[in-house]
Parts: C-alpha cells; structure tokens; sequence
C-alpha cells in the first residue's frame, strides 16, 4: 500500500515538476537519430579546413608555417629576451597561461585566450579589433607590455635569425630591406614617443619594407596556427560512438551526469544558442554581464574594436593583404554602430574550457562553478554614463537552474578536454627545448 | 441635476447616432458587396494590355502590360487603405457607444443612490440596453472591414508581383517567399538567447517558453526554439511590398551563388540581393538615395554587418551587398527610400 502510495506520488511529482524529471539511466543515453544527427555538429571531426584566407597567400603553406612556429616559440623576439608568443600561448595549457592578466614585459588589459581552433574566427582579439591571424599576431610583438620590441628591431631580428628561411619563403631581402645603419632603433608607428619620432623620420621606402618584413612575420605566424589541430575529447567519442551503435562504449566515455548536463547545455541552459558548432562558438560579440575588470577604465569590447579596425594599418583592405578588395567583405560592410556592440566581448571557443581556467576576458571568474553561477543569475552590465556611449546590451536571461543541474553542465564542460597530444609537431607539448632560443 | 434632461439628452443622441449608423451600415455592406470583384474586375485592362502594344503606331504610346498592372496593383491597395480606414471608423464608433454606455451607468448608479428613481431609470437602463447592443456589431463590422482589406493587400500584391515580372523579367528568378538554403544546416541555425529589456515585460521569453515542448521532431534532447520569437501568426513575408506612404512598389530578390539556388539565402555568409523600385504606375524609381537596415523583432539586435546599395544595375533595379544573417528566425528588412527629396520606406518581414 505504501509502495503504492509512492509510486502514486513520484507519478504525481513527475506531472508536476516535469522540469526536475529524473532521466533514468538507460532512458539518458537513449538518443534518436534525429539527436544524433543534431549532436554530430558539434563534433570536432566536422568541423573541416580553416576557411580560406585569400589576404595572406601564405596561410596554407607549410614551410611558412614551419617558420610561424619558429618565431612562435622564439623568446629572442622580445625586449627582454623572455617573451615568446608561447609564453602565454603554453602549448601544455591549451596554448593559454592560467592567468586573468598575462605577464610579458608588463602586465595585459586583458586574458591570453587559446589559439586552438583561433584560424575559424573572422575576428580575433576578445574584441575582434583584428581581422585576421596574421594581423593579431603582431599586435603583441609591438606592444609595451608584451614582446615590448619596435617594428624596425622585429623586422631585422627576423633578418638577422632566419635569413634562408626567410628569404626563401619571400624572395631576396638584400634589395627590400632598408639600410639599417640609417634607422635609430627603436621605431614603430607604434609604442613610445622615440619610436614613434624614429618611424617617422624614416622615409616612406623603408617604412613599407619595415612594414613587408613584419607582416610577411605575422602571416607565417598564421600559417602556423592553421596547422593547429584538436584530437577528438570524449564528448566527440561519445558522439562518434553513438553514431555506431556501440552503448558500451558510449556510456564509458560520458557519465550520467555529462549526459544530463549535455542535454541542459544544448536545451534548457540554452548554453547552444552561442557555443555551437565543433569549436563551441558562434564567433560573434555578446555583452552578458560580467563583472566590469575596471570600473575606472570600461571595457567597451566590440564597440571598441569596430573603431580600432577602422583605423587599423593591417586589414584585409591594406596594400599588405594580398586579397582583392571585392573579397574583403566583412571590412567592407563592417558593422560600426549599434546599441548591441557595446561591451560585447567574443564568445570563446569552450574546447578544453576546464583545463583553461581562468575564465572570461580578464580572469572574472577563477571557476566554471562561479561562470555557470553567473548565467544562473546574472547581473546586468555595468554601466558609466561618462565612460559608455550608451547603455551596455545585455544579452543573457536568467536560467534559474537547480544545483544540481549546473554540476551537471560541468561535468559536461570537462568532457570537451582533448588529451594532450603525444607526437603532434605542431602542437610540442612535451618537447621543453623547442620553448628554449630556437637555434 | 436634472436626470430628465439627461436622458432626454442621450435619446436623442442615440437617435442622431442611429442615423449616422444606418449609413454607415449601408455604406460599409455596399463596400463589401463591391470588394468582392475588384480583382477580376480591374485584371481586365490587362489582358488587352499586350495585344495593343504590338498594333500601336499611334501616339501616345498605349501603357504596357507591366505598368497597368502595377497600376491596378496600386487601385486595389488604396480599397484596401479605404477599407482599413472605415474599419478604423468603425473601431472608433464602438469605443463611442462603449463609453457612453458606461457613463449612462455611472448616471444611473447615481440616481439610485439619491432614491428618487422612477421613470427616470427605466428610460436609462432602456438607453443602455440598447446602446450596449450595438458595441459587439461595430466590432464585427470593424473585423470585417479589416479582413477584407487584408485580403485586398494580398490580391495587390499577387497583381503587384506579375506587374514586376512583366516589368523586370530577366532579374526576377523568384517569386516566392525568401528561406535559408538546405545548405545551411537547418539544425545548426540556432536562435539564441538575446531578448531583453527594450521587449515589453508582459511579452513572455519566448525561448524558454517554447522549450518545455518543443523538442524538435522525433528528439529527446531539448533543444532552444529556433524561431520562436513570437512570430506573430500570419506575419506577411511576401518579397513584394508596397512603401510606407504608399508611393512605392518593392521587390527583393536574394542573387544566387553557387552554392544557393533563387530565393535561397545562406546563414553567416556575406551574400547579395537586388532590390526592384517602382512607382505604382510601373515606373522605376531611378537613382534614389537607399539606406540599408536589419534586425530581428525578438533579438533587438541588429544585422551582423552593414548592407549597402553598391549600384544601380539597371533603371530600379539596386544591387545590394553586404547582407549576413547570423542566426534563424523573423528578420525585418528595412530599406530607406530617398528620392526626388522625398523620404519613404519599404519593409521586408523574413522568416529564416
């Protein structure tokens, strides 16, 4: 009777409460074709060949990219001989560094987010103020608190270190390189106020040679970052698993709770609507609401890196890309206003999103526990009328989640982890030499 | 206070109003008598359109088959304005009646509370009775008028779009309702979560309604509404509208590449349309100033990217460049219209 009497409660419960419906087990790994189908799209093995970049005609080379790597790993391209891209790019943390401000020569505004899967973004930086990879990657080489170095030093360090590699990748360098008794070190359009008095008292000739040297540097550190590839994590077993019948298998990959959070992430939590696709990231610009890093110094994200990009010497628009101008459509019809822009920071890619902690785009949150806190209940932006041109968007609704739901999506989070790779040359994770001054 | 005076007052009231309804009354069925034709009706010119143009040495030159069309296009979609406008009329007329009977009933609450009722009342309530029993009629006359100049707006814009392909033939490869190519990947086109404070509070999240039931065909796993954005039923999604202020005729035609077929768009990628101007006589409208706008009802977001008109590739017809659509769901597509000084718009509901 009791029994019963239960049976008849949990029914009622069920009816009641059908957003605290308890899977059973078997039924939380059972996945129509239909399910199957829809989950494949997240699949790393579907995600395909980074998309065509017809501004740099060395993005798929792979002698440029070996180069890239090169200079990837090359603390010597740096004002004190201690940062590398990899510094912060550490290949044995998903190319991030586990830290909320990286630590070049000084200190960055914001994270060093991972370059896995970075060649599938048209935009780069949080606040996509770049336009391609090869632009970004020399952003940092020239900045006083990264690499720390000026234009002019980069381009006859590059000289100086790589002259075969670099002249057989882009043609003879005697003739295009300018005569650097005459050049006062440091210059760059960028940096301080010598540099910046130095680069201008070069003339135009060597100024554009100076310019070719840097960016034929930042496209073979594109070429490299192509290169780049994700073994498959459990999830992606998972999937593959289901795909071929194989329950056993399947079931050892993702635990119950994964599952459960799995089906929260794609459904309730609504985490897909912009972590979609193999990378987990629509690539776009949203504002939900994190904790401003600075109250005295806004980040004002996408609005911010819409109007650097207008100004930007590196785009796809530039004599220095090699694309035409009919191919430079996301420049050409760039979105520059709009209420939505402001304070919008890219959606990250959430491949290995459990071992790069800290998250969001200045280390807001140490945890994934205090992220999903954050989407349960989130906070409106912050807003400074005098620092905001207008009231920051606000792009997420309250998911008013149970406990239990979010240690679900969690633990579903961890089994986007890919295994570090043994023998990936691109990807040197155990070889500590190569982090060493490349030969 | 002179209740006699009161209701003397209203009768008579009623009464003048009683003629002022018949009329309309009148007026309103005689219209709808009529709009039941006019598309056959004002069809007839153009049949005969085309046979004139081929015997014609006589000037003026006779109107082409396109532009008297567009021109019957253009007749029936003032009906329908005509049409929305008494059933405005109507509308405004039962909100009267409504009222008035309210107030009569605040009258007679009040005469009961001074206890000298008697006839007086009676007359009252009488004026109720009757005056309530015309609000319900003028409601349906109104509902009627309005469904009937609906129905017009659609025979204008089925006369509209044979006019633009009489007029613009070679550009005009579909004529249908513009949709995501297959290539896309229905499944991967998701809505996201993007609805906040600027929507009305009483609107209810329509992502997350939606997700308690929809689980998509034959899935268990629960995925967000794609397109549930409280696209309101029986939204208009016709790739040919007529402008704001009704000067002009609109077409938008997506360019095919090679990887969509006419009247497919893709998702996230920067693709092209033609945008086909004309006056209601069939004219194009050349060389107009156009501003390009973009944004989803249920996002408050806009267009990832800003469209432009990049040229003018034929008398009327725009080539626009720049359009990306980054997710599935309602679309409004705005076109800002300046020409000859003056200012219009047309707007493009889409459904992706």
């Amino acid at each position: 009777m009791l029994r019963r009497a239960v049976s008849v409660c949990t029914l009622i419960l069920t009816i009641l409460l059908p957003g605290t419906y308890a899977w059973a087990e078997d039924d939380l790994y059972q996945f129509t074709p239909a399910d199957i189908e829809f989950l494949s799209q997240f699949n790393i093995g579907n995600l395909g060949t980074p998309p065509e970049a017809p501004d740099n005609q060395w993005a798929d080379n792979e002698e440029a990219a070996e180069f890239g790597k090169a200079l990837f790993f090359d603390r010597r391209l740096s004002k004190n001989q201690q940062v590398s891209c990899s510094h912060c790019h550490q290949p044995e943390q998903y190319f991030t560094d586990g830290l909320a401000h990286s630590q070049g020569i000084g200190q960055t505004r914001r994270s060093a987010p991972t370059i896995l899967g970075i060649a599938y973004s048209p935009w780069l930086f949080w606040d996509g103020r770049k336009d391609s990879l090869w632009a970004q990657a020399l952003a940092p080489m020239e900045h006083p608190d990264e690499h720390g170095l000026s234009r002019a030093e980069l381009a006859k360090k590059v000289l100086e270190y790589y002259p075969q590699q670099y002249s057989k990748l882009f043609g003879k360098t005697e003739s295009e390189q300018p005569d650097w008794d005459d050049v006062d070190f440091p210059a760059s359009p960028n940096g301080s106020e010598t540099a910046l008095e130095n680069w201008e008292d070069l003339d135009q000739e060597d100024q554009k040679a100076i310019n070719r040297i840097f960016t034929n540097m930042g496209k073979s550190l594109m070429a490299y970052q192509r290169m780049l590839t994700l073994p498959p994590a459990p999830f992606d077993g998972f999937i593959a698993a289901l795909k071929d019948n194989q329950m056993e298998k399947a079931k050892e990959l993702m635990s119950p709770s994964q599952i459960r959070g799995l089906r929260l992430f794609m459904g309730k939590a609504n985490c897909a609507s912009c972590h979609n696709g193999p990378l987990f990231t629509n690539h776009e610009f949203h504002n939900i609401g994190v904790p401003e890093a600075n109250t005295e110094h806004v980040d004002l994200g996408r609005y911010e890196g819409v109007n650097l990009l207008r100004e930007d010497e590196f785009t796809c628009l530039s004599p220095f890309s090699d694309a035409s101008k009919n191919e430079c459509k996301e420049m050409r019809f760039l979105k520059t206003q709009g209420p939505e822009l402001v304070g919008a920071i890219k959606t990250p890619t959430l491949r290995n999103i459990a071992a790069t902690s800290p998250y969001m785009q200045a280390g807001q949150f140490d945890t994934l526990q205090q992220v999903l806190n954050h989407y349960n209940k989130p906070s409106p932006p912050f807003y400074d009328r005098k620092q905001h041109p207008s009231r920051p968007h606000f792009d997420v609704l309250p998911l008013n989640l149970q406990e239990s739901d979010l240690q679900d999506i969690e633990a579903f989070l961890h089994s986007l982890t890919s295994p570090l790779p043994k023998d990936d040359p691109w990807w040197p994770v155990e070889d500590k030499q190569v982090t060493q001054n490349h030969p | 206070m002179n209740y006699g005076l009161i209701a003397i007052n209203s009768i008579s009231r009623l009464s003048n109003r009683r003629g002022n309804l018949s009329r309309l009354w009148l007026l309103a069925s005689l219209v709808l008598a009529t709009i039941s034709a006019p598309a056959t009706v004002l069809a007839a010119p153009t049949a005969s359109g085309e046979d004139h143009h081929h015997h014609s040495d006589k000037t003026p030159p006779p109107p082409t088959k396109g532009s008297l069309l567009m021109q019957n296009a253009s007749n029936v979609w003032q009906q329908a304005v005509a049409l929305e406008d008494q059933s405005g009329e109507a509308i405004k007329h039962a909100t009267m009646l409504r009222k008035e009977v309210s107030n009569l009933r605040s009258k007679v609450r009040k005469l009961k509370a001074s206890k000298n009722t008697g006839d007086m009342e009676k007359l009252l309530q009488e004026t109720i009775t009757q005056l309530a029993s015309q609000v319900t009629p003028w409601q349906a006359l109104a509902g009627n008028l309005r469904a009937e100049a609906d129905k017009l707006k659609g025979e204008s814009q089925q006369i509209m779009k044979q006019g633009f392909i009489s007029i613009w033939q070679p550009w005009i490869k579909h004529e249908g309702k513009l949709a995501l190519s297959s290539m896309s990947g229905e499944t991967m086109a998701m809505a996201h979560n993007v609805q906040v404070r600027s929507m009305s509070p009483s609107v209810p999240n329509p992502t997350m309604e939606k997700m308690k039931q929809d689980d998509g065909e034959s899935m268990s796993i629960n995925r967000m509404a794609m397109s549930g954005q409280s696209i309101p039923p029986g939204l208009e999604t016709s790739s040919f509208k007529v402008s704001r202020n009704q000067d002009i005729f609109g077409h938008i035609e997506a360019i095919p590449d090679d990887n969509t077929k006419p009247g497919e768009l893709p998702l996230n990628e920067i693709h092209q349309w033609y945008l086909i101007l004309s006056d209601t006589d069939g004219q194009p409208i050349h060389d107009a100033k156009v501003r390009v706008e973009g944004h989803m009802p249920g996002h408050v977001h806009g267009l990832p990217t800003q469209p432009e008109i990049v040229e003018e590739v034929s008398p009327g017809v725009y080539r626009v460049d720049g359009i990306k659509f980054q997710m599935s769901g309602w679309w409004v597509m705005q076109f800002l219209v300046n020409h000859q000084d003056e200012e219009d718009s047309i707007t493009f509901n889409l459904v992706l």
